[in-house]
């Protein structure tokens, strides 16, 4: 990988760290386990490695911004999890400002 | 047992107790779907290699475990690092300076010049080493216990030269900063020399700063704490040395256990020491506080002045280097300075003592006017 790679995957990185945390708050309006939210993600073209998605998960929990419950689905234990209502507010600020980013940067690339 | 379960066993042994289980079972759960989707994929059962390739997407032990585990994944984050690189550049330069300083001596007391050099060069290793650590396990602390450091959102612009002046250490900027900028010729007019004055007096001021007194008090009293407790050995006199060959001579002083004597004055000695790094802490956290800077100066001058009573009156250099008057203090400083080589170490202590004594009088008095200064006066900056 060249250096100009390097430096496009450092910068893409960076440019998706934020996204991603606000793509699995607003997934989880519904109620999911890990695994199902992946899927949903990946749909949504927001491919994520599981390494990733489940320490994210338990930050998220112990943030007060999620709330999760054990259940048997499938002959297996999984957890679920779904928007607290701390979640949903944040989740309401955070969206306002990426649409601020959104706009301003559309602002800019129309000039 | 599965190579699942023996992968699981391997990353629920790095996590905390509390949170083991939970977060097993969850990772888990994770692999276990990963497998029956890949299985699905391929219409077949996985073999032991592509089990074994799966688990290593999913990471090694000890990646999955730390991304588990709260706190930082860093020893010095982002934030820190400059700060930290700052200080590692300083305190090297210190040990430098203090390894020169150590072979000039050892050269002048009668070593030759080759494991002269090679014990210079092991101060800087070894002693680089030590400090390098010592300023990381710091930063770590600093790190893991989400130390707030206020200097860091706080800074004053006024501090900010004590950067300009160490920062840019190399041979063009040392020439500049000490090459001669008094006006000369034709252009030395009273007025150009005053306007030279002026801004001589404005580096002077800046130069002594909270930020840069906090600073050098953190590096110079760090490098002297670790020399002494002998975790950095200067070794400015070795066994081949000899002090007849500096002009020094024992004198009075000749019958003295010197490691008994730095046993006795370990913990004060160190106490002294730690109270300065400290002071110097307090001006980068609190440097529009003076009653903090006066309380570390009350305690750092009253235990100073303790330990020079006691050197005065009651450890084994008692006798040789105490003086009962005034009059017989100044007599005594003419002996040490006007008699000729070899000058005897005795009187040299006295003085030494005396000085001290002196430094912790003054600092006490410095601490006493801190404490009554109100915070933010010309007064109390002016002190600090």
């Amino acid at each position: 990988m060249t250096s100009n790679d390097d430096l496009y995957e450092s910068l893409r990185m960076e440019l998706r760290r934020g996204s991603l945390t606000v793509g699995v708050l607003a997934r989880l309006r519904e109620e999911r386990y890990g695994y199902t939210l992946r899927q949903a993600l990946a749909e949504d073209g927001l491919e994520m490695e599981e390494s990733t998605l489940y320490p994210l998960l338990r930050r998220l929990e112990s943030q007060g911004l999620l709330v999760s419950e054990w259940r048997e689905e499938d002959r297996r234990k999984k957890r679920f999890y779904r928007l607290s209502p701390d979640g949903e507010a944040m989740l309401e600020k955070l969206l306002k400002d990426w649409r601020a980013i959104s706009a301003s940067l559309e602002r800019i690339l129309d000039l | 047992m599965t190579l699942v379960d023996e992968y699981l066993r391997a990353v629920a042994a790095l996590l905390p107790k509390d949170e083991r289980e939970d977060i097993i079972a969850e990772l888990q759960d994770m692999i276990l779907n990963k497998i029956e989707g890949r299985e699905s994929e391929l219409g077949r059962p996985l073999t032991p290699d592509e089990t074994e390739a799966l688990l290593r997407e999913v990471g090694h032990p000890l990646v999955v475990a730390a991304r588990y585990r709260g706190g930082p994944q860093q020893v010095v984050g982002p934030a820190l690092y400059p700060y930290w690189f700052f200080l590692v550049k300083v305190s090297i330069l210190i040990l430098a300076a203090v390894a020169g300083i150590a072979l000039l001596v050892r050269v002048a007391s009668g070593w030759s010049l080759g494991p002269a050099l090679g014990h210079a060069i092991g101060i800087i290793f070894d002693g680089g080493i030590t400090l390098i650590g010592s300023v990381t396990l710091a930063a770590w602390v600093i790190e893991r216990f989400k130390i707030k450091l206020p200097y860091l959102d706080s800074w004053r612009v006024r501090d900010l030269k004590v950067f300009e002046y160490a920062g840019g250490l190399d041979l063009e900027t040392v020439k500049e900063r000490f090459a001669d900028r008094r006006p000369s010729g034709e252009a030395r007019t009273d007025r150009a020399h005053r306007e030279w004055m002026r801004s001589e007096r404005r580096a002077r001021y800046w130069m002594h700063g909270a930020a840069a007194k906090g600073l050098a008090a953190i590096a110079w009293g760090g490098v002297f704490i670790l020399w002494w407790i002998g975790a950095l050995n200067f070794g400015v006199i070795g066994e081949e040395g000899d002090l007849g060959r500096l002009g020094l001579s024992p004198g009075a002083l000749a019958g003295i256990d010197w490691s008994e004597l730095k046993d006795l004055l370990f913990w004060p000695v160190l106490a002294i020491a730690a109270g300065l790094v400290l002071r110097g802490v307090a001006l980068l956290i609190y440097p529009r506080v003076p009653s903090v800077h006066g309380l570390i100066d009350i305690a750092v001058g009253a235990t100073t002045m303790s330990v020079c009573a006691w050197l005065w009156t009651a450890s084994p250099l008692a006798a040789a280097v105490r003086v009962d008057s005034l009059s017989e203090l100044v007599l005594r400083t003419k002996t040490a300075f006007e008699a000729s080589p070899p000058l005897d170490l005795a009187p040299l202590f006295t003085v030494f003592i005396a000085v001290w004594t002196f430094a912790g009088v003054c600092r006490v008095l410095r601490g006493a006017w801190l404490m009554v200064a109100r915070p933010g006066s010309l007064a109390a900056v002016a002190a600090v």
